[in-house]
């Protein structure tokens, strides 16, 4: 019995843990730029940075990893941030300030951002068109799914209700895009069917793509899972590598790698990469040769097939992974792998650049000259045409010259010196 | 007392005279602009005042055991000195930054100049008429002699040979600076065909058109011409090997005792030949050798810019190059591929640590290494002790050797 008791009592303990999304892995935020540092020195003039910690840190104390919500954090640290500063309105700057000391990451820093946005929305100019495919049945039963979402839903997270606004709607006719499911939104504002305040919302979700991508709760969930399964061995190591843009949708590699794959999916891609530093540091690697049951011949690599043997066998597994079922035919890109790598600490900051610059072996960046040598072969041969003899080799010998100068991408051409 | 007195003065006077009376000589060096000049220098840690004998050095011409004296014929006395003058500022770097204690503990060593016998094994002279060597230079190792025919063993030892003037025609080359230009040459040639076929097609299309009907493509003007160019650089590309001989240097000879950066490179190998024994030239002991004649010249540039004494191309560590498999053969062993590898080694890891990390891959390597297996193995094995962050440098290196083709 009171093995049992202590038992209870250990997971209500658990269960009621601190939720805390600290950043543990990213360096500089992404978002940083003149404007954000603005905005936070602007909050830090009316508002100390301690103030801001505690009232951040009785918020996330309050907080239930079941029932995360962004809206309502936002909501709940705007009357922390009060009590310590009657009429403090800027929760961005407390918020940008909160990533600079790294109580959040960029993540959470976009969530609530994005949360901040949706519910401070002023209406904007309305540029309406009818909706498309249109559909009266339609409009009919989108204006009930939206009157509920106005007045029903009000107890639910925003983005919870949002989502399944946006999902219920998308059901009534597949063929809807974002733009007529917003103009949907605007006609049902004319018809009276909904308030300024409830358009400005949903109009504001719709840009910032609220009902797709994951939630707050979700993103809590994945990182938690990864910590259990991969427990950081340098917790307090930080990385510039993963907070670079990813290149999509403004977001940072690592936001990109959080947003786009599953805590299985990291941890599968982050374990090829941990696979490839062991083939690197290898000392030797054998090519075993058998005659029936036994071994005929071995084949030892030397150093640079060794090299050239790791990172093709990478190559082969980036390339297999679409065969994975945990995959469904998505082939990750190497740089998602290195931040996977990272995210669950199998490789450290220091090692994180060097080999993500292994991906120039194969994938070679183009310099200047081979640039131009590009547009001079394009425009040389009409000039060597036009430009009468004997002035017209002069393109021809320019040609010669870059190629010389430049030399010839050999990284196809095979090498019978080597194995790999 | 009187024995007390006279022994007193003498000592005093010794010293004055040798703090005192600095021996200076005239010298090649090299001066701030890498030009060579012929300039008085002071030469260092000499024990004689007569001869270029020193603590550490002894010049001396041929098979002679007598120093070269300081009053003989000029053109020696400069090429004694050069010598003297540039192994005391290699060894100085050997025992001062290197720390090398196998430097440090060597004896005096013998430095014969104007010297073309051919080195013995067992003998330490070949026969005087067996070949005569010139235009080269050589670190012999030691050798314990042969009592019975009055052969006294030796110290290690290095030989300059003069300088003979030899006809182009004598010269074996391995032509790999040849070959990239007739590969050029080979390109351009094609190039200016296909222009000149697509001038003389377009004119032939143009003639078809209205506007284009003054054209005469086949007309005897036009033909030579759009195909006069085809025809002067085809001729050019056919009589490429005998213009080139015709326009290129007759005589070539090597002066190396005059050349500071050979006798840097020989010095070295006498510094390396702790663990790079000196048993026949390699690709491997003659890079390292180049690495260090490089370190100490504070250059990438070895006996270059010094046409008086050097009309032979010198080597240069920032010459592009991919690796061929030649490059492990003996009659490659001189080429500047491993000194441009070892040079960009040391860029990667840093300045000094680089120059510390060479001398610790020494440890790593024998003078039948090969570069593709032994040397890589080396810089892995030693980057291992050597550098800050292994993992990292090593990924760097392996970057670096794979784009020179290894």
């Amino acid at each position: 019995m009171r093995l049992l008791l202590i038992g209870l009592w250990l997971f209500s303990f658990a269960a009621s843990a601190e939720v805390s999304f600290r950043n543990d892995r990213e360096g500089e935020s992404f978002y940083t730029s003149r404007s954000t540092r603005k905005l936070e020195k602007k909050a830090l003039t009316e508002i100390s940075s301690q103030e801001i910690l505690n009232s951040f840190k009785n918020v996330t104390a309050s907080l239930n990893e079941d029932k995360l919500c962004s809206f309502e954090i936002n909501e709940k640290l705007k009357v922390e941030l009060s009590k310590s500063r009657k009429n403090f309105k800027n929760l961005p700057g407390a918020l940008y300030h909160l990533r600079s000391q790294n109580e959040i990451d960029d993540s959470f820093l976009k969530f609530l951002l994005d949360a901040n946005e949706i519910s401070s929305a002023k209406l904007p100019a309305l540029d309406y068109d009818n909706f498309f495919p249109r559909n009266d049945e339609v409009m009919e039963k989108a204006i009930v799914l939206l009157k509920k979402f106005q007045t029903e839903d009000k107890n639910k997270c925003l983005s919870v209700a949002y989502k399944d606004l946006h999902s219920e709607i998308q059901k009534l006719n597949s063929r809807l895009t974002e733009t007529s499911i917003a103009n949907i939104y605007i006609e049902a504002y004319f018809n009276d069917e909904i308030d300024a305040k409830t358009l400005a919302i949903l109009l504001r979700a719709s840009k910032l793509g609220l009902h797709s991508g994951m939630s707050l709760k979700d993103y809590f969930q994945k990182i938690k899972s990864l910590r259990n399964y991969y427990p950081l061995p340098r917790p307090d190591e930080k990385s510039e590598y993963v907070t670079k843009s990813s290149g999509v949708k403004s977001l940072s590699r690592r936001q990109q790698l959080l947003r786009s794959y599953t805590d299985l999916q990291i941890i599968t891609m982050g374990n090829i990469i941990k696979k490839l530093r062991a083939r690197l540091e290898a000392p030797k690697i054998e090519i075993l040769i058998y005659d029936q049951a036994e071994v005929s011949e071995v084949v030892t690599l030397e150093p640079m097939e060794r090299f050239r043997f790791a990172i093709k066998l990478l190559r082969k597994e980036m390339t297999h992974l679409a065969t994975n079922t945990y995959f469904e035919g998505r082939s990750p890109s190497y740089v998602d792998l290195m931040v996977a790598a990272f995210e669950i600490g199998l490789i450290p900051a220091s090692e994180l650049d060097a080999v993500a610059g292994l991906e120039e072996v194969w994938n070679p960046g183009q310099t200047l000259w081979q640039k131009a040598e590009i547009w001079v072969r394009t425009f040389s041969s009409t000039l060597a045409i036009v430009i009468p003899p004997p002035y017209g080799f002069l393109p021809t010998l320019g040609i010669v010259i870059i190629e010389a100068t430049v030399g010839k991408d050999d990284s196809n051409k095979e090498n019978t010196a080597d194995l790999f | 007392m009187k024995t007390l007195i006279i022994f007193l003065t003498l000592l005093i006077t010794t010293q004055t005279f040798a703090k005192g009376d600095e021996v200076k000589a005239l010298a090649l060096i090299r001066d701030e602009d890498g030009d060579p000049n012929i300039t008085e220098v002071v030469l260092k840690d000499l024990e004689s005042r007569e001869a270029f004998d020193g603590k550490y050095f002894k010049i001396v011409k041929g098979k002679s055991e007598e120093a070269v004296r300081f009053d003989a014929e000029e053109s020696l006395t400069l090429r004694a000195a050069t010598a003297y003058h540039h192994l005391t500022i290699a060894r100085t770097y050997w025992v001062e930054k290197i720390k090398s204690d196998y430097v440090k503990s060597l004896p005096k060593m013998v430095i014969r100049i104007e010297h073309f016998n051919q080195f013995s094994e067992l003998g330490h002279f070949a026969n005087d008429n067996y070949e005569p060597q010139y235009n080269n230079a050589l670190t012999i190792p030691a050798g314990k002699g042969l009592e019975r025919r009055g052969v006294k063993p030796w110290n290690i030892e290095i030989w300059f040979r003069p300088s003979k003037k030899i006809h182009i025609s004598e010269i074996k080359t391995n032509g790999l600076a040849t070959q990239e230009y007739k590969a050029l040459m080979h390109e351009f040639r094609n190039q200016i065909h296909m222009q000149s076929l697509q001038m003389f097609l377009s004119q032939l299309v143009l003639s078809q058109t209205e506007n284009g009907q003054y054209i005469e493509p086949l007309s005897s003007e036009n033909l030579i011409r759009t195909v006069g160019a085809s025809v002067i650089i085809e001729f050019g590309y056919q009589m490429f090997d005998p213009i080139n001989k015709f326009f290129s240097r007759k005589w070539y000879w090597l002066d190396t005792a005059m050349v500071p950066e050979i006798i840097y490179h020989e010095y070295a190998h006498v510094a390396l030949s702790d663990h790079l024994h000196l048993t026949h030239s390699t690709s491997i002991i003659e890079g390292m050798a180049d690495f260090f004649a490089g370190q100490v010249a504070n250059s990438p540039k070895l006996a270059k810019h010094i046409k008086k004494y050097n009309t032979f191309n010198g080597k240069n560590a920032k010459r592009k190059q991919q690796y061929t498999i030649q490059f492990e053969m003996g009659q490659y062993a001189n080429t500047d591929f491993v000194f441009g590898l070892l040079w960009d080694m040391k860029r990667i890891l840093g300045e000094e640590k680089g120059e510390a990390f060479m001398f610790e891959l020494r440890k790593n390597l024998t003078t039948n290494s090969t570069i593709r297996n032994e040397l890589i193995e080396g810089l892995l094995k030693t980057c291992d002790v050597r550098c800050d962050q292994p993992f990292v440098n090593k990924i760097e290196m392996l970057k670096s050797l794979n784009l020179k083709g290894i």
